[in-house]
């Protein structure tokens, strides 16, 4: 199978769906004639032309505002946030007009719009360009939350976000737009709400969400070499979360890590612990282990950003926790 | 986070241990490895290595304190981790125990902690409670289910002075589930987990292996002394009370008889002069009669192995080895090292490996494997004024050969009287394994073996 980058899978999407549906079109701060600053929308304005590929003006709150307003009126809107740090600008759109419309008017509207946004941090970015702030969102109901971790899971959500008559709030990861993987030639749909089993195990289960997925392989690479299999989950679509994958992961090993680079306070870690605890209590044999970011602002300083942010050994670490092998 | 040091479990049975020695105080800086403390279990002291290198902090079990397997003994903290002296050393309160006293208006500063984590606990307060009732009529306070946990459930091999004090046994909830299917009783078990919790795995080896002690042994009641007697009470060691408790369960489920010889010994004293300046060429120690019985039983076990088996849940399971305790005294009481393979072994390497056991057991340095795995115990009180004596069962073995003195005895030989070297063998049998001919044919072959020692070279 041919090998696409994660921006090329993404940017493969926003042209199918384009061509696919006359209704979509992109928005945002230089995703025209740039192509976008991560040119995930590159080429879009060539093929497309001006009216639906829109450069907007600096103002997260007018982009929103406007696809709330074109969603709302039939079309199917595709907003990108440059960086997800600021889409705290947007959040009255967001929460208050996207999320609520469709229940607040009794079902008589839809706001079928995406906002594209990327998250994360590891790339020296600084305190206000380098959080995940996922679980915002996850927290609104009326948002459906996607988080893909890899080229084809990127293409096939991205395509079934845009068919989505529910608002999507779908998160990039800075640091993977260029990490390569297979994407199969042609249409293909991944369902929203789907969690993917990244590998298989026996011993105990990781769930790890967007990039922290690429280093729970890797964690489990070294714990393969100590003798532990873990499993690897990437539920890909954070709201709805597919617990149901989890928890049956959960029953045949006994042991669960949390992994997401979200801040640990109020973080989908506990979300996760919570609902397995109690979906899967008699099944558990350790304490359900987290690993997040520290609760602190992300660190401008490459070392300390490295030590607050889960790295692969943390994940290692907490797996042989949730198996009692902490004292080697 | 700092590095929490644990009561390490060391085998299958331990629960708890005492920390004897700390060799650091807190405040110490540490190294990775660097002995930090002692500690004895039920039979033997063992060295406990930091488990990560930093600053000690606050001892939460001091020296002569016990904790279960599991519990925190100390804290290591690494380079730029607050030692926290008063937040650690201070004692924390678990959950349930703010509430307790509230509810009991018991003074929460006042309660003593008895827990090796340091906390003060539901069961602290309630002990507290006890205290300052004095029977009271304090009224039908709801209490916290875990208060209410009866002792009676616990497992009756668990340490009590542990227990008594209404601590929890701990359990993850995979480990009851696989309990109740498996039909187990997790109270029953040890657990390796973190405060002793019993997971999975514990639940596994359990259903895996017979258990050492049956655990259902009715627990016949106690007679108190005549009140006003004088009595002075005395706390047994560690490996006296799991003698105890051993010997207990085992006089009071295997069904013993026993079977007794006397055999002449001439002739093993005569191999033993002639074999000894040999052995200690070879091996640089000194032959025992000891070895020369270890060595002929385990000839004579391989040969039988009804007595080198043992009776669980209505089977009789026989062993592949033949592994040989023996019975040595200590200060701290009765221990027995195993011998491995000793059907197997030269006499020169069971008389090296029998030294060093012995020595090892003198100096209170066995390590638990050195105690595990026996299949067949030999007691030997020759070195006393015993003519004979009938032992116990070690459990779960189903045979004990009891070795009295060697002594010049009349013997009619040929119609006449002559004096001999003699000595009399008891084997204690127990009789859902061996019966009486099965237990004769096998003190028949030691017997034969120790009147004519050159057996062994057939």
């Amino acid at each position: 199978m041919r090998e696409l980058s994660y921006r090329d899978a993404l940017n493969e999407a926003l042209h199918e769906e384009m061509t696919r549906d006359p209704r979509v079109f992109v928005l945002g701060e230089d995703v025209g004639r740039y192509g976008g600053v991560l040119q995930v929308t590159r080429g879009l304005l060539d093929k497309f032309g001006e009216k639906r590929v829109r450069d907007t003006p600096i103002s997260e709150a007018g982009i929103m505002g406007l696809a709330v307003g074109a969603a709302m009126t039939g079309m199917r809107p595709v907003a990108e946030i440059m960086y997800i740090d600021f889409s705290a600008l947007a959040m009255d759109q967001i929460v208050n007009q996207a999320a609520k419309a469709h229940y607040m008017f009794g079902g008589k509207t839809r706001v079928p719009l995406v906002m594209r946004t990327q998250g994360g941090g590891g790339r020296g970015n600084a305190a206000q360009h380098s959080q995940s702030l996922e679980m915002w969102y996850v927290h609104v109901p009326g948002l459906i939350v996607v988080q893909p971790s890899t080229p084809y899971d990127a293409k096939g959500l991205l395509k079934s976000a845009i068919r989505d008559d529910n608002p999507v709030i779908f998160i990039e990861h800075k640091l993977l737009y260029n990490t390569a993987g297979p994407v199969p030639e042609g249409e293909y749909l991944i369902p929203i709400g789907v969690a993917d089993v990244k590998r298989l195990g026996n011993h105990v289960t990781i769930v790890a969400t967007s990039r922290m997925v690429l280093f729970a392989l890797e964690a489990a690479e070294t714990l393969a070499e100590q003798g532990i299999q873990a499993e690897v989950i990437d539920p890909r679509t954070l709201k709805p979360l597919d617990l149901a994958t989890i928890v049956q992961s959960v029953e045949k090993t006994g042991r669960l890590v949390v992994v997401n680079e979200g801040a640990l306070t109020g973080g989908f870690t506990a979300e996760v612990a919570a609902r397995v605890q109690r979906a899967a209590f008699d099944w558990l044999d350790a304490p359900i282990m987290q690993v997040a970011t520290e609760d602190v602002p992300l660190p401008y300083n490459g070392r300390l950003e490295f030590e607050a942010i889960p790295s692969v050994q943390d994940i290692v670490l907490a797996a042989r926790g949730a198996l009692y092998w902490n004292a080697g | 986070m700092p590095t929490d040091v644990i009561m390490p479990k060391l085998g299958l049975t331990m629960e708890e241990g005492t920390a004897v020695t700390w060799r650091l105080a807190p405040g110490d800086r540490v190294a990775e490895g660097q002995i930090l403390l002692d500690i004895e279990t039920d039979k033997v002291v063992v060295e406990v290595e930091a488990p990560a290198a930093g600053v000690l902090g606050p001892l939460l079990v001091g020296d002569g304190q016990k904790a279960p397997v599991g519990g925190i003994l100390a804290r290591i903290y690494g380079p730029g981790e607050q030692v926290a002296g008063d937040s650690v050393a201070a004692p924390r309160i678990t959950p349930l125990a703010p509430g307790m006293a509230e509810q009991a208006g018991v003074d929460l500063d006042a309660v003593s902690v008895s827990s090796a984590t340091g906390r003060v606990t539901a069961a602290d307060v309630q002990a507290a409670l006890g205290k300052t009732a004095q029977g009271e009529g304090l009224g039908p306070a709801p209490r916290p289910p875990t208060l209410v946990e009866p002792r009676a459930t616990r497992s009756p091999t668990a340490p009590q002075n542990w227990g008594d004090r209404g601590a929890r046994h701990f359990s993850s909830p995979r480990a009851r589930k696989r309990a109740k299917e498996l039909g187990l009783d997790w109270r029953t078990l040890t657990g390796s987990g973190p405060r002793g919790r019993v997971i999975e795995r514990d639940v596994l080896v359990a259903a895996a292996r017979p258990p050492s002690i049956p655990p259902t042994v009715a627990k016949p009641p106690s007679i108190p002394p005549t009140r006003g007697e004088e009595v002075r009470w005395e706390a047994p060691s560690p490996v006296q009370r799991v003698v105890a408790e051993r010997m207990a369960a085992s006089f009071g489920s295997a069904p013993h008889f026993y079977l007794s010889a006397e055999v002449r010994a001439d002739v093993l004293l005569a191999v033993h002069d002639r074999l000894l300046p040999i052995v200690e060429r070879r091996a640089g120690v000194r032959l025992t009669l000891t070895d020369l019985l270890v060595r002929i039983v385990a000839a004579a076990l391989a040969e039988h192995p009804r007595a080198n088996a043992f009776w669980h849940d209505g089977r009789v399971g026989v062993h592949a080895r033949v592994n040989v305790g023996i019975a040595v005294t200590t200060e701290a009481g009765l221990v027995v090292p195993v011998l491995r393979d000793a059907d197997r072994k030269p006499l020169a390497q069971i008389a090296a490996e029998r030294s060093e056991l012995v020595e090892k057991a003198r100096t209170g340095r066995l390590m638990p494997d050195d105690l595990a795995g026996g299949t067949f115990t030999l007691t030997n009180l020759g070195m006393y004024r015993v003519d004979s004596f009938q032992a116990i069962l070690n459990p779960p073995q189903s045979a004990i050969l009891a070795v009295g003195r060697i002594v010049e005895r009349p013997a009619v030989i040929d119609g006449g009287l002559a004096v001999r070297p003699a000595c009399v063998l008891t084997l204690s049998c127990d009789h859902r394994v061996l019966d009486g001919v099965s237990g004769a044919q096998f003190l028949g072959r030691v017997a034969e073996l120790i009147e004519e020692p050159y057996g062994l070279l057939v």
